[in-house]
């Protein structure tokens, strides 16, 4: 294959350091994992909490240091870029998290919060910024009479729809979400897998989407990776997975899920 | 005028009202003292050391003045003493604090170690200290006690960075590549900001206290300008016979001191109000 990857991610180790001088060495948090993100594909990482799949997120978004392995990003080795370089390459990624209202912030308008991202790449304020930024708000499906508000004004779907729309600001390849619809109430996470998959479509992104819920992620992603106690134990295309998985851990993932469909 | 009562309770409300009133005596020293140019320190020897009388209603000094007058010209000393020692420690904690709570490591360590340094020295004997070394008069007896007073300050800004640098909406704007001189002061400084300022005009009575403290061993401010601290050290020569010289002026520190002291009692336990803003 000539086109590398979107994101490829090999033998990662992830591990705390150990609290005490004579502690003994933790177990790593994510033991040696592997996968590829192709471009304008949808990875799902799944995993009951504690598996890793924080851990490993973080580490991709160079928020937590990495023991061992590599992670390339569009064929750049993303672990090796430091201070103002990983500061403008950060504008590959865009990154939504969990609870909207968390990752808003309070102080802000929408009009601020979503210019921030393109004033720290060197944007200027002003009528080309102002124009982008009302395309923004339409193309996440918000009216433009947000611009004024304060997260807390909104409900929480269309503040995430705003946290979805500041994760585009730069254009990035590659979208990272955690959890984006576990702190929405079901229909509206309807709503917002469907404005993922509009704008996956509409921009050509590639998503990484990490939940606990394998129903959620089975809808979207084209691929899919199941995390337990640090050990990728199952990655593969999402209806191979979903038809035959190999470990028990993920049956006994899959079967939750039916129980909560028929609920 | 309710809402006010509600949230800091009669105590409070009244401890705040002094504390303007106060402010007010400063700013009008020159219109309501009753003898304006004793105040602000010219003598009148004949009436040397008189008793409290309707013509002077707190007495006056071993040079005559009358002592209401050289205390509400004192207040303004004691005042802005209080605040630019407060002003002084905040521009240097501040800072310090900001830069230790976000950076973490070796930056924490050494800043934090620092500011240790200057902990370990006894407050009130490290700013004597300074004040015999920088020698007496206004703004020397102000840096003597900032000196002692900024670590207080770097603390607390560090303790509410360390807070707020795990908030996902700062993690978001790093991820977002905005750079940490902008982090700081778009999201970190407004949120420090509101807990700090409070802590700081609270500051400002035990700060006076201070000042006052220094300005009794004669490091403080130098005669004829009037403050409060310096009075009752004249005073104490005529005490107790002349026992109004020096209580008066202490009177008048100890009801500063207690109002600024119940205030803040008052705002750490308020009512009907977050102390900071939600999340």
């Amino acid at each position: 294959m000539t086109v590398p990857p979107m994101l490829d991610v090999e033998d990662l180790v992830i591990r705390y350091p150990a609290r005490g001088l004579f502690a003994a060495r933790p177990k790593p948090a994510v033991n040696g994992a592997s996968f590829r993100l192709a471009k304008g594909e949808t990875l799902g990482i799944v995993g009951e909490s504690g598996s890793g799949k924080t851990s490993l997120l973080r580490a991709i978004l160079r928020l937590l240091p990495v023991e061992s392995g590599a992670v390339r990003l569009e064929g750049q080795d993303w672990l090796a870029l430091k201070g103002q370089a990983l500061r403008r390459a950060r504008q590959k990624i865009g990154v939504v998290s969990q609870n909207p209202f968390l990752s808003l912030s309070p102080r802000l308008t929408i009009a601020d919060i979503l210019a921030e991202p393109m004033l720290a790449q060197g944007d200027r304020q002003g009528a080309a910024m102002r124009k982008k930024i009302a395309g923004l708000l339409a193309d996440c499906g918000l009216p433009a009479d947000f611009l004024d508000r304060r997260a807390r004004e909104l409900s929480g779907g269309q503040a995430q729809r705003v946290a979805i729309a500041r994760a585009l600001a730069l254009e990035p390849g590659l979208l990272i979400l955690d959890e984006p619809t576990s702190a929405l109430d079901v229909s509206v996470q309807a709503q917002i897998l469907n404005l993922l998959a509009d704008l996956k479509e509409s921009r050509g992104l590639s998503m990484l989407f990490v939940t606990h819920n394998l129903k959620v992620v089975a809808h979207i992603s084209d691929t899919l990776l199941v995390m337990r106690h640090g050990d990728v134990i199952e990655f593969g295309r999402t209806e191979e997975v979903l038809r035959a998985p190999a470990e028990a851990y993920t049956r006994e993932l899959l079967s939750f899920g039916r129980n909560a469909a028929m609920a | 005028m309710k809402r006010l009562v509600h949230r800091l309770g009669w105590p409070g409300t009244i401890a705040l009202a002094i504390i303007l009133l106060f402010v007010l005596v400063a700013i009008l020293a020159p219109w309501i003292a009753p003898y304006p140019t004793q105040g602000a320190g010219a003598p009148n020897v004949a009436a040397k050391l008189s008793q409290p009388s309707a013509n002077y209603w707190l007495g006056t000094d071993h040079l005559g003045r009358d002592i209401l007058s050289r205390i509400i010209y004192g207040t303004r000393i004691s005042l802005t003493n209080g605040v630019l020692i407060v002003a002084f420690s905040l521009l240097i904690g501040l800072p310090v604090g900001l830069a230790a709570g976000y950076f973490g490591g070796w930056v924490d360590e050494a800043l934090m170690r620092g500011t240790d340094v200057f902990l370990a020295f006894p407050a009130l004997l490290l700013a004597v200290l300074m004040a015999a070394a920088l020698g007496p008069g206004f703004l020397n007896s102000i840096i003597a006690v900032a000196v002692t007073w900024w670590p207080w300050y770097a603390r607390l800004a560090r303790a509410e960075v360390l807070v707020l640098r795990g908030q996902p909406y700062v993690e978001a704007a790093r991820l977002a590549g905005v750079s940490h001189q902008r982090i700081i002061i778009r999201h970190i400084l407004p949120a420090t900001g509101r807990p700090l300022t409070v802590q700081a005009a609270l500051d400002v009575g035990p700060a006076l206290l201070t000042a006052a403290a220094l300005s009794f061993l004669g490091l403080g401010v130098l005669p004829p300008t009037a403050d409060w601290g310096q009075m009752v050290d004249a005073g104490r020569k005529f005490f107790p016979a002349r026992w109004w010289y020096s209580a008066m002026p202490g009177m008048t520190i100890f009801i500063i001191a207690l109002a600024f002291s119940v205030l803040g009692d008052a705002l750490r336990e308020r009512k009907g109000g977050p102390a900071r803003d939600a999340a």
